[in-house]
């Protein structure tokens, strides 16, 4: 970075260039450039994919879930305002997904039954996260996620992946900030309790 | 306060949900009380081990789901452009449909004229007092009278299929071509009328004379439509967007190519996990990477580098005290990372990093027993929500 440059007018150049590079993509999109959506999903979709992975704890789902949102946001493209920034919107669609999917799966279970169910950390290695998450630490705790259960699961992931505040939480999923918070510090609490050798 | 609550107090804090007043007390705790201190860094390691879980995945893979996607998106349009396609075949179909009816028309009134022209009007095939043996054609003497019985029963059907075939039945044709095409249905309920013979129903031929006017228009504008839903989209060769910079954003960026990336030792080497573990001290050994020669794997280095350098440093710094190095050359590192983030693809925003990073400086301001280190945190934490902004 030259030192002419003030720093404070570095940094905005950055964020506008930026900012202009995906609304020009995105415009491109708009107007039938598949090459240009390419290079959107090319941005955005590790992230997309690591929370949705999180959230539903199938690789094959979370990859159907991330690929059906891109597709209905290349639908609805023209819907999009080019003033906002483009990943919070694919998130929303995605979360929108993966929430559904999840919704649909644990029908008939109830919270109760999944906290009363024995939890223990699978071997992921062997299981549906394995190829994405290599590293032994990434993998014990991916496993330590995967045993909470599913509502506790939902709300620690949109609070730590999608940096959620509990208020929006609550908004999405339809309950109070004060269970967010509940089911966040529960989450936690098991997470501390399935990660003690880790932790030390 | 047992350990569960002082969790749940502290679980908050870190997430930015408490209250002012409760945030400055939970700070304050967390510095003076020991047990405070230990869950506190329980937690931080929870968050930690949440925020370093990326996948591995390399290039190939998300240039694989990428394109999936795409072929996804064309399988969608493909039917619509089929459909339109169909219809235009449908159409052409019609028209040679519409033709052979024409001949057979044309021919049928033909023989017509000239029956009449050779017949007299009181000896018409329709005449009651006709007989066979008066028409203007010779029947062959040899011929039998039961051959000739034959031929009267076989001369009925012919007129009934000749107004079959003139269309004098509603609907005559579209039967036809329902039969033998069942994708023309919406072409045939359009059609229909135009296929009846105009001297027996005038409502028919003003229908018939309104959509011949119609039809050319109707055509010109399906035509359009197809050619805008079959027009080729420009073919671009298939670009990994993270493995090289795009031209674009370069030259829009030209004072960012100037930067080199400063990275720790460690990092610098292409192995990913050798980035980490390093100490404070080892960040301040720099060495200067051309940006043209980072990869994703070194991106992901350079993540640890970015998570390290302001994470751990301030931390360290915060909760124990230790020296710190100046804001502006932490600022110029930020600069430098964020540049080889946005050249390489990866939009700084969306980095969990930075949103992260200005909650956590903020909590650490909290935590700073000194004032100038708090402004500085603080400082810190702006700069990182103007280049998010």
């Amino acid at each position: 970075m030259s030192k002419e440059i003030p720093e404070e007018k570095a940094i905005s150049d950055v964020s506008e260039v930026e900012r202009n590079y995906e609304r020009e993509l995105i415009e491109d999109a708009r107007e039938g450039d598949k090459y240009a959506f390419g290079k959107l999903i090319m941005l955005h979709q590790k992230k997309l994919l690591r929370t949705v992975l999180l959230l539903t704890g199938s690789r094959d789902t979370a990859l159907d879930i991330v690929q059906d949102a891109f597709i209905r946001a290349w639908n609805a493209l023209n819907a999009f305002d080019l003033d906002r920034p483009f990943y919070p919107w694919i998130a929303t669609i995605a979360r929108f997904l993966a929430l559904n999917y999840i919704k649909r799966e644990s029908r008939g279970k109830s919270l109760d039954d999944e906290q009363n169910a024995k939890i223990e950390i699978v071997d992921s290695a062997a299981g549906p996260l394995d190829k994405l998450i290599e590293k032994e630490t990434d993998r014990k705790f991916a496993a330590a996620l995967r045993a909470l259960p599913e509502q506790f699961r939902t709300v620690f992931v949109l609070r730590m992946y999608e940096d959620m505040s509990y208020d929006q939480i609550a908004k999405t999923l339809n309950i109070s900030a004060g269970t967010v918070d509940s089911r966040i510090h529960r989450a936690r609490e098991k997470l501390v309790e399935l990660l003690k050798d880790e932790l030390g | 306060m047992d350990k569960s609550e002082i969790r749940h107090r502290l679980g908050r804090f870190l997430d930015g949900e408490l209250p002012e007043e409760e945030r400055r007390q939970t700070a304050e705790l967390i510095r003076q009380n020991p047990d405070w201190q230990t869950e506190y860094n329980t937690l931080l390691t929870i968050r930690d081990m949440a925020d370093r879980l990326e996948l591995e995945a390399d290039v190939s893979f998300w240039e694989k789901n990428r394109d999936e996607i795409l072929d996804r998106i064309k399988e969608r349009e493909k039917p619509e452009a089929e459909i339109v396609k169909t219809e235009k075949s449908n159409r052409r179909g019609m028209v040679i449909k519409l033709l052979a009816v024409a001949a057979s028309i044309a021919i049928i009134a033909f023989v017509s004229i000239y029956e009449f022209e050779t017949i007299s009007p009181e000896k018409s095939l329709t005449s009651p007092q006709m007989r066979i043996d008066d028409r203007a054609v010779p029947v062959p003497e040899t011929i039998s009278k039961e051959e000739r019985e034959q031929m009267e029963q076989l001369a009925e059907p012919e007129v009934i299929d000749s107004s079959y075939i003139m269309g004098g039945e509603t609907g005559a044709v579209s039967e036809i071509v329902d039969m033998t095409d069942k994708d023309a249905v919406s072409i045939n309920l359009a059609g229909g009328p135009e296929f009846r013979r105009p001297d027996r129903n005038e409502a028919a031929i003003q229908e018939f004379d309104k959509k011949e006017k119609l039809l050319p228009a109707g055509r010109d504008a399906a035509d359009e439509a197809i050619k805008a839903r079959t027009k080729k989209l420009p073919e671009k060769p298939p670009e990994p967007a993270i493995k090289e910079p795009s031209p674009e954003p370069q030259t829009t960026a030209a004072p960012m190519n100037a930067a080199k990336v400063v990275q720790p030792k460690a990092a610098a080497e292409s192995k990913p996990q050798e980035a980490e573990g390093y100490s404070a001290e080892d960040l301040a050994e720099t060495v200067e990477v051309p940006i043209q020669e980072l990869n994703p794997q070194k991106l992901d280095s350079l993540d640890n580098v970015y998570y390290d350098l302001v994470s751990k440093h301030y931390q360290e710094m915060a909760v124990k005290g230790r020296d710190v190095k100046g804001d502006e050359e932490i600022q110029q590192r930020i600069n430098s990372v964020a540049s080889a983030y946005f050249l390489n693809g990866v939009t700084v925003k969306d980095s969990s990093t930075v949103q992260k990073m200005i909650a956590r400086l903020e909590n650490l301001a909290d935590l700073s027993p000194d004032s100038a280190m708090r402004d500085s945190l603080i400082q810190l934490a702006d700069s990182l929500r103007r280049l998010n902004r």
